[in-house]
């Protein structure tokens, strides 16, 4: 559905992308993860036709960027990293005007917004000034613009960034339904770990190349160690680790065993059971792995999420 | 694009400061006016006519020829805060990304520029006629009103040309702001509303005729005082000419009084320019 092939973007000072190739099947729910300033926007304005790119090329939905840009316009919705939508106009407004970008059939419109607004739930506010919006009621407002003519990729940059912790779950779980009930591309970029889980197609970016490329699960499996956490009874088991040579780490009252798989988990617990009081093996997460392909934590760039 | 001249046009009227602020000069020439000018402009009616119907409707039509002028200045430059607006925060890519043409969309904003200049300047006309009625107990004659109207549009386009070329250069709100206090500090002078031109001296008032926001305030002039001044001056040709100069309603460069007909071409030859200059800067910067 999207191919992007060696694609740089130069700004005067700074390289934004380098090199960036990668494919989104039809129906994928990819994800661009990456710190700030890795070119996740950038990514998504040159994808959507707004910025020019310094090479390489892009097809979206078989038409080819700077050629048939009009073609990709039509087959795109865009929800952008900051809000478009006009302040002082309503919700319905803003729609209803924007759905006059695309088509002439007012009714069509209006119907749309019905749909719409049943789908994702802003009926009740609908007929309120944006302004008066709350940051969540606000981006879903956002995304119902960017669905308006059915577009068959839909693009989000930073969906549920800046949101508050329960709307960054509400945005995010209409996000998961959008994917179950179209067949949509959905292509999203984000800060947040837990939501790339979830995606089938994930890419690591950072500054300005890709870094890793895989499933959630495949990545997670490649690059996050599981651990076993132990609560252990007393020196005992700190001794018997340093005899033996296994690597731990102690954090507060617990120590951490990293494990080639969770048997190996097992296999100690088994040996050392003496000595444990309690114990359970971690599944390695989406963190670890962006710690481990960057070598630095995600978090050490975010100012937001702190 | 309708719809987004339609958009431009509903921002800008639900943003109650924009609105206002689009009209801070002219809410200051009217108080000038009503607390401070309005005796000295006593003074410039013939005597045995002053407080009379004759004489009022001079003064009143004088003012308001103004102040219909300025509108069609300071409306524009206010309502294309949007223009700069839209593109300081991006909005504008929500835009760019429907199949819209870039054109269209670049467009839409001067044309909305033009419909609500005119449209406000419309209403303008309107009130200031019904004052004028209330102090002179006359209206414009139709055939005049008719030429207020085209007046209108004239200069609303001319200064949404000028003022959008100008805009375009705008990277922040902040410039639009210091830009928008400076035109309605001075708009007031440079057309003579303050103070009359003749006030202002010779060298002041050889550039200022030679530049459109005076040869437009003569413009309006003209035709809006057609008929007081014919009732007050009627055939008195030199203390007309004399006030004609004093005033504003000539325009005059090194001696030499334009014409209404070469006052109308100028005005075609700055819409010209300006929209020429701002396509060849679009064209380069793709706003
Ligand atoms: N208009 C621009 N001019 C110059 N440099 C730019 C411009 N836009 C972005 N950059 C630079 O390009 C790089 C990538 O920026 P981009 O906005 O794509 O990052 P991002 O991944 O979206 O970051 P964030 O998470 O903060 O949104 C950054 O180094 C940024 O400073
Ligand atoms: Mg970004």
């Amino acid at each position: 559905m999207i191919s992007v092939n060696h694609l740089t973007k130069d700004y005067e000072k700074t390289r934004a992308l380098d090199d960036v190739s990668f494919h989104v099947k039809e129906g994928a729910f990819f994800a661009l993860l990456g710190p700030n300033g890795a070119g996740k926007s950038t990514t998504i304005e040159i994808v959507s036709t707004l910025k020019g790119k310094t090479s390489g090329d892009v097809k979206v939905n078989g038409a080819t960027l700077g050629k048939d840009d009009d073609q990709i316009r039509k087959a795109i919705g865009v929800v952008f990293q900051y809000s478009t939508l006009d302040d002082d106009l309503t919700a319905y407004e803003n729609l209803f005007l924007r759905g006059r970008f695309y088509t002439d059939d007012k009714t069509a419109i209006h119907n749309r917004i019905q749909y719409l607004q049943d789908f994702l739930g802003f009926k009740s506010y609908v007929g309120r000034r944006v302004k008066t919006l709350s940051g969540g009621q606000r981006r879903k407002i956002d995304i119902a613009r960017a669905l308006l003519h059915e577009p068959r990729v839909l693009l989000l940059d930073e969906p549920t960034t800046g949101l508050d912790p329960q709307s960054r779950e509400n945005i995010w779980e209409l996000v998961l339904e959008l994917k179950k009930k179209t067949n949509m591309t959905i292509v999203l970029t984000t800060h947040y770990m837990e939501e790339v889980a979830d995606c089938d197609q994930v890419i690591i970016l950072h500054e300005g190349k890709i870094r890793a490329e895989d499933s959630a699960e495949k990545l997670r499996a490649n690059y996050a160690t599981d651990k076993l956490r132990v609560l252990p009874k007393d020196n005992g088991l700190e001794n018997i680790l340093k005899k033996e040579k296994i690597a731990y780490s102690t954090v507060q009252n617990t120590l951490h065993i990293p494990l080639r798989d969770s048997f190996e988990g097992l296999d100690y617990v088994e040996r050392f059971k003496e000595s444990i009081e309690t114990f359970e093996i971690v599944k390695g997460t989406m963190d670890d792995v962006f710690l481990n392909i960057t070598g630095r934590k995600l978090s050490d760039y975010d100012d937001r999420l702190n | 694009m309708t719809a987004l001249i339609k958009r431009h046009i509903l921002c800008f009227l639900r943003d109650r400061w924009s609105v206002f602020f689009s009209f801070l000069s002219v809410l200051i020439i009217l108080m000038l006016f009503a607390f401070f000018l309005g005796a000295m402009h006593e003074t410039t009616v013939p005597e045995q006519l002053r407080g009379t119907n004759e004489g009022n409707h001079l003064i009143y039509s004088w003012l308001f020829s103004g102040v219909l002028m300025v509108a069609t200045v300071t409306v524009p430059l206010g309502f294309l805060h949007f223009m700069v607006k839209d593109r300081a925060t991006k909005s504008i890519n929500d835009f760019y990304v429907t199949p819209m043409p870039r054109t269209k969309i670049v467009l839409s904003y001067l044309v909305a520029s033009i419909v609500i200049s005119t449209a406000l300047g419309v209403i303008n006309l309107l009130v200031g006629q019904g004052v004028v009625y209330l102090n002179a107990g006359t209206f414009l004659p139709l055939f005049s009103f008719v030429q207020v109207l085209a007046l209108i549009v004239l200069s609303s386009t001319l200064f949404s040309a000028l003022f959008y070329f100008v805009t375009s250069y705008l990277k922040s709100l902040n410039a639009h702001g210091t830009l928008s206090t400076l035109v309605g500090t001075l708009i007031g002078f440079v057309t003579g509303v303050y103070v009359p031109v003749s006030n202002l001296g010779t060298t002041l008032n050889n550039i200022l005729a030679a530049l459109p926001p005076l040869q437009i305030a003569g413009l309006f002039r003209r035709i809006y005082m057609d008929k007081a001044l014919a009732d007050v001056f009627g055939d008195a040709t030199e203390p007309m000419t004399r006030y004609m100069e004093n005033m504003g309603v000539d325009v005059v460069v090194f001696n030499h009084t334009f014409t209404t007909l070469q006052l109308l071409m100028l005005s075609v030859f700055w819409i010209v320019l300006f929209i020429v200059l701002s396509i060849l800067r679009l064209r380069r910067f793709k706003i």
